[in-house]
């Protein structure tokens, strides 16, 4: 079986948040990179398939500048046998996802399932796992909380739904994409770590997809104004303000 | 606890990441995380409570931190030396204590077996030390001897198919908690030898050290040897000479040189959250001029700490690092830590020495770390004889 894991970097979760370039690009200096945390419990499940089963070889792809390739590292220290880089930083899902199925095509790979995380962190897309399944005729199950893969060849699902869950039931070859509890993401020991620098690592050109989107500008959120307090006697004050400042009454 | 969120951010002013390898940087982040999962919820606790998180052992054990830098094929990683100084940089985040742990079980245990040790002695016990399935521990202060350890009182005598080991060791870091102990003792033509003694041989007792105000999440005993039957194929049979545990030393100081920058950067990072959301006089206290001159300090020190413990890293890899370097570095890196710990401390005003920050706790355990693995002033004559030629030690 073979299984192939997208992964994109992303800012750490607790890092500042600005911008450069007249507010087109984020600001990365300084900042740490991690897997985007779906695409880890992502990552982890295809580990556990590779655990439970034998014949599991496991693809690991980011479509990214070297800057990802700490991370892909990464991927390979706690498991994943090979690591594929298309070289380029893409502007949207179209053009991550059209880089990853040329290169799936121009490599020869049948990937029986390919899993990544319902959405990146930082732009919260969520479109990559729908791209790659339209573009190679896969099924294609979003946000999937529980998967198992059944004696017959079939896949037991349960998704997140509003309010809820459903169990659904499917066939290989299938696109997944993962929300938290998919599977408990492992660190990298010092053994798997060691083990990971002679496992094929690959840096690939891109294709030339053309993103379909242009990101303009980021903004941030306005500051909340300080709060201000007035003390319950002094309800004349309240009136005050209400009237003459904020022009309510 | 599950709810806990580790605001920490890492400093690299000097962009010194540019310096590393993908793997140093894989290392470091796997630690980390580690660190910020399981060690920064509990330890505070632990520490109020003066006790060693024992549970800790085999997820240490399980993340490959002890002995990194060991071969595979006697349980270690094989990683090299600025990999293991990432490893202590973020155990010590943590807390100096679960980074000695980590340090005395790598550089004073497993370090001498896999040095001076026997093939039979190294298949023995490498592989269960690297597992956490043994704890050890290294004995070379006395009661009457810290900086001069020249002068030890523990006597190794031949008694035809055994030695007979009497003596006494202290401050010694697992020490209570040992299953085995690498222990130094002057043969009787009085040459250091070093002996692998197992916790249930015959008159070796070992004691807790209570009361301690310094590293108290972490175990620190006192071994006492009394006509110890100590088997001949315990002893380590390339040590021969003051100079092997030494070198043990020189391994661990080169581990605190980079231990110390993560307790460092952990306070500073503390600092300047703290000092952005504090307000006084109706301003953020980090306006103030004073408080931004520590932190520009703070920084600098951090960034200078990195810059040596890096360089110092890539002259043991390449094997030409003198011990003299290593003590430049320890003797920096410790004293500018504990700087940067007080003040912290003093940004944070009272807040700074509860519990509900880790500031206290890592500028008390530093107080230890300065004093432990050589004095600062052992350092500084080090390195005034290596610039004189004079010895001011005697």
């Amino acid at each position: 079986m073979k299984i192939l894991v997208a992964i994109a970097r992303t800012p750490d979760t607790t890092a500042p948040i600005d911008f450069v370039d007249d507010g087109r690009k984020y600001k990365e200096e300084g900042v740490q990179f991690i897997i985007n945390p779906y695409d880890e419990f992502a990552l982890a499940k295809a580990m556990d398939i590779k655990d439970e089963r034998q014949d599991v070889e496991v693809t690991v792809i980011s479509v990214d500048s070297n800057k990802a390739d700490q991370l892909l590292r990464k991927a390979l220290a706690v498991g994943a046998d090979k690591a594929v880089r298309i070289d380029i930083e893409p502007e949207d899902a179209w053009q991550t996802a059209g880089e990853i199925v040329e290169w799936i095509k121009k490599s020869g790979e049948q990937f029986d399932l390919i899993f990544t995380g319902k959405e990146t962190i930082n732009y919260n897309g969520g479109l990559v796992g729908g791209y790659i399944a339209s573009l190679l005729g896969y099924t294609y199950v979003p946000e999937t909380y529980k998967l198992s893969i059944m004696d017959d060849g079939k896949l037991d699902i349960v998704r997140e739904i509003e309010g809820g869950k459903v169990y659904l039931k499917t066939t290989m070859p299938a696109v997944i994409t993962a929300v938290e509890y998919l599977a408990e993401p492992r660190l990298p020991s010092m053994r798997g770590i060691m083990q990971a620098r002679t496992k094929p690592f690959s840096v690939e050109q891109p294709t030339g997809i053309e993103p379909l989107t242009t990101t303009v500008k980021h903004y941030l959120p306005p500051q909340r104004k300080e709060c201000k307090l007035i003390d319950p006697e002094n309800i004349e004050e309240l009136v005050e303000i209400l009237h003459k400042e904020i022009k309510v009454i | 606890m599950a709810d806990f969120v580790d605001l920490y951010q890492y400093h690299d002013y000097y962009a010194v990441d540019d310096l590393l390898s993908d793997e140093h940087k894989v290392v470091r982040d796997s630690v980390r995380r580690w660190v910020s999962q399981k060690v920064k919820p509990i330890i505070e606790e632990y520490a109020q409570k003066a006790e060693f998180p024992k549970h800790l052992i085999p997820e240490l054990a399980q993340l490959g931190a002890l002995g990194p830098t060991i071969p595979p094929e006697y349980g270690g990683a094989g990683l090299d030396y600025i990999s293991y100084g990432m490893i202590t940089m973020e155990l010590e985040r943590g807390d100096s204590g679960i980074r000695s742990f980590a340090s005395v079980q790598s550089s004073l245990v497993m370090f001498p077996i896999f040095k001076y040790g026997s093939e039979e002695q190294k298949r023995k016990y490498l592989p269960k030390l690297a597992k956490g399935e043994l704890i050890g521990c290294f004995g070379l202060t006395e009661p009457n001897h810290g900086s001069d350890p020249g002068s030890m009182e523990s006597r190794l005598e031949d008694n035809g198919d055994h030695y007979v080991l009497n003596g006494s060791k202290m401050w010694i870091t697992n020490g209570s908690i040992c299953d085995i102990a690498v222990v130094w003792a002057k043969d009787e033509s009085g040459i250091v030898r070093g002996v692998i003694l197992e916790k249930d041989m015959e008159g070796f007792q070992r004691f807790p050290i209570h009361n301690k105000w310094s590293l108290r999440a972490s175990d620190t005993g006192e071994l006492v040897f009394d006509n110890v039957k100590v088997p001949k194929e315990n002893v380590l049979p390339l040590a021969e000479g003051l100079r092997a545990p030494l070198s043990c030393l020189t391994q661990a100081r080169y581990g605190i040189a980079w231990g110390v920058i993560g307790a460092a950067m952990e306070c500073f990072d503390t600092a300047v959250r703290y000092s952005k959301e504090r307000k006084q006089f109706g301003r953020p206290i980090g306006s103030f001029q004073l408080i931004q001159a520590k932190l520009a300090d703070m920084l600098t020190e951090i960034t200078k700490m990195q810059l040596i413990a890096w360089r110092l890293g890539t002259l043991m890899n390449e094997g030409k690092a003198r011990p003299q370097q290593v003590s430049l570095a320890k003797r920096n890196n410790v004293y500018h830590a504990l700087q940067i710990a007080r003040d912290s401390r003093q940004i944070l005003g009272a807040m700074g020495i509860t519990g509900d920050y880790p500031i206290m706790r890592h500028m008390m355990n530093l107080e230890s770390v300065i004093t432990y693995e050589g004095t600062h002033e052992i350092h500084t004559l080090v390195l005034g004889q290596d610039i004189t030629g004079f010895n001011a030690f005697k």
